[in-house]
């Protein structure tokens, strides 16, 4: 894929002050995959990145894709032992990492910085890559365990930037600020390519945190931000710890990951300044952004999602597909993943005559208004990450005091959700939550780790031996209740 | 132990999911894993509760201790 043909636009950190405009961005990923080919990466070669939220991310995914290698974005914050389940998994050629990083030696494949790395630039090769092979791979859970990574072709995801510019435009792009991670779809595909692939200007505080939200007005109003788009949690800590900006640019402000309430929507219109605020439908099996709402066009209604940006929607109901009404939500788009890398097991269900089954409760209107009213899939949503539970359940159950587990989404004002546990303790025992959290934190980013913890005499079940994850969330939270009283 | 330390010891243990007992006197956004800025915010929040008015927003960037939980249950 000839990424230095695009006409990338430029991509600043404004942590640093790095900078990288089109040009250089383009010099330097000829420079990264001359390299890259001179240790051995070959066309549809895995590649590991597990550094983000830079412009040198930036050029090592470009670089990757201009070499023929298929990219593999990672969460920065994943342990050693989750990176050593995903290179079991994936068998990648190579690592790519900033400086300093912690996990380099002893991984069984070459960890390279690129960006202080010696090369000329390297004159473009023809990969014999097509736009159907593989380009982009997302883990979205399972690295303590059994990996479950969604592919995109490079036809899904320039299909989803064209997408993107189309709705959006390139006057509301042209200086986008992002705030989120680069290893998901929000920030990557939504927030971070699609400016770039625009010709826009991406400027990146990606560290996200107090920090970020106590200046964002001030970065609004001095850099011209125009576009920006964020999660509700970080809007609830900067409505509350950043000063409003006094005269602003925006022109349109996204918020996805998460649900939305109207209440919280109406605060982002009021601090910003900006009416174009628009509550987004993003799933990273279809390149993230697939819907969205602005208050522009209609009054901020809880779980009110608009049209489909590109494909279309349809509701699986008891008596079957439908055009129209309540039910699952099915999703067709051109920016469909091709499946979970390795796991038909896993594709087959979700991905059936050509309809992607998204776990999403939702209604369809007779004009094609979507709506989200909650979700059939167990996931829990913290702050915008998603959690798979039971993914934890089993880490748990590895643990030598623990007898079983099962985690389980508990409301929070602040998180949306956050990740709890119950725990049957092995007789004997005497473990504590904060021991089990420090136990799971040395062998899983923190993002995942239970922040809440019952210990209970046994696991409730239901009358046909199962465990119900919202059974047992009633009976932790009648427990706690209880003890308080 | 004055009043408000404990009050403080008992609000930022809430906030970070954790016993009061397990926060020692130098707990700090520096030291403690738990304490990111979810956590944060359940802090001011449950601290505007205890004071029955808003935070302004410096105080909200400047809380980075036990100690200044403390001091500012202390100022009211």
């Amino acid at each position: 894929m000839r990424l230095d043909a695009v006409g990338l636009g430029s991509v600043e950190d404004l942590v640093t002050g790095r900078r990288l405009d089109g040009a250089a961005l383009a010099t330097e990923l000829r420079r990264r995959a001359g390299l890259l080919a001179k240790a051995g990466l070959k066309p549809g070669d895995p590649v590991l990145i597990a550094h983000g939220g830079t412009p040198d991310f930036f050029a090592d995914l470009f670089a990757v894709w201009q070499a023929g290698g298929v990219a593999a974005c990672l969460n920065p914050a994943l342990t050693r032992a989750e990176l050593g389940v995903l290179i079991e998994f994936l068998k990648p050629a190579m690592l790519l990492a900033a400086e300093g990083f912690a996990h380099a030696e002893g991984l069984g494949i070459p960890a390279l910085a690129l960006a202080g790395e010696r090369g000329a630039e390297a004159p473009p090769q023809e990969t014999g890559r097509t736009l159907d092979d593989t380009a982009l791979l997302l883990f979205t859970s399972g690295t303590t365990g059994a990996p479950k990574a969604v592919a995109h072709s490079f036809r899904s995801l320039l299909a989803r930037l064209a997408l993107n510019r189309s709705v959006i435009g390139e006057a509301d792009l042209a200086r986008t600020l992002c705030l989120l991670p680069t290893h998901f779809g929000h920030g990557l595909i939504g927030n971070g390519l699609t400016p770039l692939f625009a010709g826009a200007d991406l400027l990146l505080n990606c560290g996200g945190g107090i920090d970020a939200a106590a200046k964002l007005g001030r970065v609004v109003e001095e850099r011209r931000v125009t576009f920006m788009s964020s999660v509700p949690s970080f809007w609830k800590i900067a409505l509350k710890a950043g000063k409003p900006p006094r005269d602003a640019a925006l022109r349109r402000i996204h918020v996805g990951s998460a649900p939305l309430g109207a209440a919280l929507w109406r605060e982002v219109i009021g601090w910003s300044g900006c009416d174009n605020v628009v509550n987004m439908y993003g799933i990273t099996e279809t390149a993230n952004w697939i819907a969205g709402a602005s208050a522009r066009d209609m009054p901020p209604e809880d779980g009110l999602i608009g049209r489909m940006w590109g494909g279309q929607a349809a509701v699986l109901t008891p008596q079957g597909m439908a055009a129209t009404g309540e039910g699952e939500l099915l999703l067709q788009s051109p920016s469909l993943m091709q499946g979970y890398l390795h796991r038909p097991d896993l594709t087959q269900p979700v991905l059936r005559d050509g309809w992607f089954h998204s776990g999403d409760i939702g209604r369809i209107d007779a004009d094609g208004t979507l709506r989200l009213l909650g979700r059939q899939k167990e996931e829990i949503n913290r702050a915008g990450m998603k959690v798979n539970p039971a993914e934890i359940d089993l880490l748990l159950e590895r643990h030598p005091e623990v007898a079983e587990a099962c985690c389980f989404a508990l409301a929070d004002e602040v998180s949306g959700e956050l990740v709890a546990a119950a725990v049957r303790l092995v007789d004997g025992s005497a473990a504590t939550g904060p021991q089990l959290r420090r136990w799971c934190l040395e062998r899983a980013r923190r993002d995942i780790v239970p922040e809440r913890w019952f210990l209970l005499p046994d696991i409730p079940r239901t009358d046909r031996g199962k465990v119900s994850r919202a059974a047992v969330r009633d009976r932790c939270l009648a427990t706690a209740a209880a003890a308080k009283r | 132990m004055s009043s408000a330390a404990e009050r403080a010891r008992a609000l930022l243990a809430g906030a970070l999911e954790t016993e009061p007992a397990a926060l020692g006197a130098d707990a700090s956004i520096a030291t403690l894993e738990a304490w990111d800025s979810l956590a944060h915010l359940r802090l001011i929040e449950a601290l505007e509760r205890a004071l029955g008015k808003p935070l302004p927003p410096e105080a909200i960037v400047e809380i980075g201790s036990l100690a200044d939980v403390t001091k500012i249950l202390e100022s009211a």
